[in-house]
């Protein structure tokens, strides 16, 4: 297990963000986290991160360090492409660098400044950044918004690749059901506030060689959208 | 754009000087004809009033002439010069680090922040008759008038900057693991960088108007004892000229210190 929170508690003045929720993430897990805006998932993650404490309850953090690819992009506005990626590393040679670079698609932006870029660019230049960081937890708030569906897949391969590699836990937020049958080992479907888990998904099939059209996803998937007309 | 060199990456500054030039636009001739109705109003009303009460544009532009021939010029501006440099650079090593502390620290900023409007609600007039009692009547007095009226804008821009830091930006770096050194390099620095801009544009066109000022009142040398001597002497139009250049040497400072600052971020201003 590298993070645990038990029975917290969320508030913000008088709004109870989250009361009595509980989850964990394991080692080298993808926990995919799917919920309606403003139901609590980006102060999920900052209670991860340590950004924000919990009114009440537990959390507890055994990794090293933690990444974080922000809601917003949170790039250094003074800073360019290159400079933005590789300040979190400074271990981190050039080329390594240039090929992360690469690999989200901006080379050629490398000394551009953030605000000469699309949202989409930036999106992916803190992708890179927080990808450059050493760390065994991966926190990822919406990271492939604002792409187009070519990138998209792109990007979730990326992402299935990096994982392969270092194995190490992400929690991802999104509002793609898609994304989150391809990428996780478990997905959470919360409800709005107070946030509880409604349903939890395991998905036992090896992400290299899943299928939108395998049968166990089309399932999931149509329990998640019922959800959701529901009114979760 | 696809053959990268690791030069490409900086090759954002050799633009930079590129970006800046552009920006200087060329005088219009909106502005050209607006100098000349001035002047010639100027010229009009000169004619109803003796040289005493107000010289005209010509007898002016005379005594400049002869300012600008004789040693005077650089000599005062150089005295003025050097007096204000020193209380500006006193106000900002101050400013700054009374500012940072007040923007670091809420204890310090509850205790210091009143002691700071207090100084700047003090009329300059007041520090002057005061400083004129103090280091009495030499160049010490007016560099201490321009260090007075300079500190308080230096401190409360600052901390304004603090202010407005974007916390969101703190966070990454918290995230990120960042350093003490580099959150204050990487982040906080450059986010007070605008206000320490706009601070320095105020307090040196202040502290012209101060330092001369101080110098006609307390000093018999530089460019404020240049209108003493000129007042004494009945020559309004050396008081016109020497205002004329005082009013450039002002204007122009401004502009050096925009300009230098403009240079450092000239492709980063572009909206966010
Ligand atoms: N710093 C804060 N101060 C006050 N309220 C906050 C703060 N941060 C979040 N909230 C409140 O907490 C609730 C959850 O916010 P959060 O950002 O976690 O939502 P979200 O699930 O990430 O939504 P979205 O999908 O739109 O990003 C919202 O109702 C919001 O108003
Ligand atoms: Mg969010």
């Amino acid at each position: 297990m590298i993070f645990n929170m038990a029975n917290v508690c969320k508030n913000y003045g008088n709004t109870e963000v989250l009361s009595n929720f509980s989850t964990s993430v394991e080692m080298e897990e993808v926990v995919c986290i799917i919920g309606p805006s403003g139901c609590g998932k980006s102060t999920i993650l900052n209670l991860i991160s340590g950004l924000a404490e919990p009114s009440a309850g537990e959390v507890a953090n055994y990794s090293t360090a933690i990444s974080y690819v922000f809601q917003e992009d949170r790039l250094l506005p003074w800073r360019n492409v290159y400079e933005n990626i590789h300040i979190v590393n400074q271990n981190c040679s050039t080329k390594a660098c240039l090929s992360l670079i690469k690999d989200v698609g901006l080379q050629g932006f490398e000394g551009y400044y953030p605000s000469e870029l699309s949202g989409g660019m930036r999106q992916r230049c803190s992708l890179a950044r927080a990808f450059n960081f050493e760390a065994d937890l991966l926190l990822m708030d919406e990271p492939f918004k604002s792409l187009d569906y070519n990138l998209r897949i792109e990007m979730i391969s990326l992402l299935l690749k990096l994982w392969d590699s270092t194995r190490k836990a992400i929690v991802f937020v999104t509002h793609e059901i898609d994304e989150a049958l391809l990428l996780g080992d478990r997905i959470l479907l919360l409800s709005s506030r107070p946030t509880k888990i409604v349903k939890e998904f395991k998905i036992t099939a090896p992400k290299k060689c899943r299928k939108l059209a395998d049968l166990q996803m089309v399932q999931i998937r149509s329990e998640i959208i019922k959800s959701f007309q529901a009114g979760i | 754009m696809k053959n990268f060199t690791t030069n490409r990456i900086w090759s954002a500054k050799s633009k930079k000087k590129l970006a800046w030039s552009g920006q200087q636009k060329p005088v219009k001739l909106e502005s050209i004809l607006l100098f000349a109705v001035i002047l010639l109003c100027w010229q009009g009303l000169s004619t109803f009033y003796t040289p005493l009460v107000l010289p005209g544009p010509v007898l002016t532009f005379k005594s400049l002439m002869t300012i600008f021939q004789s040693d005077l010029l650089f000599s005062e501006t150089l005295i003025s010069f050097k007096r204000l440099m020193l209380g500006l650079m006193g106000a900002v090593l101050v400013g700054s680090v009374v500012g940072i502390i007040i923007g670091l620290n809420q204890r310090v900023r509850r205790l210091l922040e009143p002691l700071v409007y207090f100084v700047q609600s003090m009329p300059p007039i007041l520090y002057i008759t005061l400083a004129m009692i103090w280091f009495g009547l030499n160049g010490q007095a007016t560099i201490f008038i321009v260090f007075v009226a300079s500190v308080p804008i230096m401190v409360v821009n600052i901390k304004e900057g603090f202010d407005n830091i974007d916390i969101k930006l703190i966070q990454m770096g918290r995230v990120f693991k960042f350093s003490k050194t580099k959150m204050i390099r990487e982040i906080i620095l450059p986010s007070l960088k605008a206000y320490f801009k706009s601070a320095l544009i105020i307090i040196i066109g202040l502290g012209w108007k101060v330092v001369v000022m101080g110098e006609v009142l307390s000093a018999s040398t530089g460019l404020g004892s240049r209108i003493t001597d000129a007042r004494m002497n009945l020559q309004t139009d050396m008081v016109f000229a020497w205002g004329i250049i005082i009013i450039l040497l002002c204007y122009t400072s401004q502009k050096v210190i925009s300009a230098l600052f403009n240079l450092s971020t000239a492709r980063k201003q572009y909206d966010l």
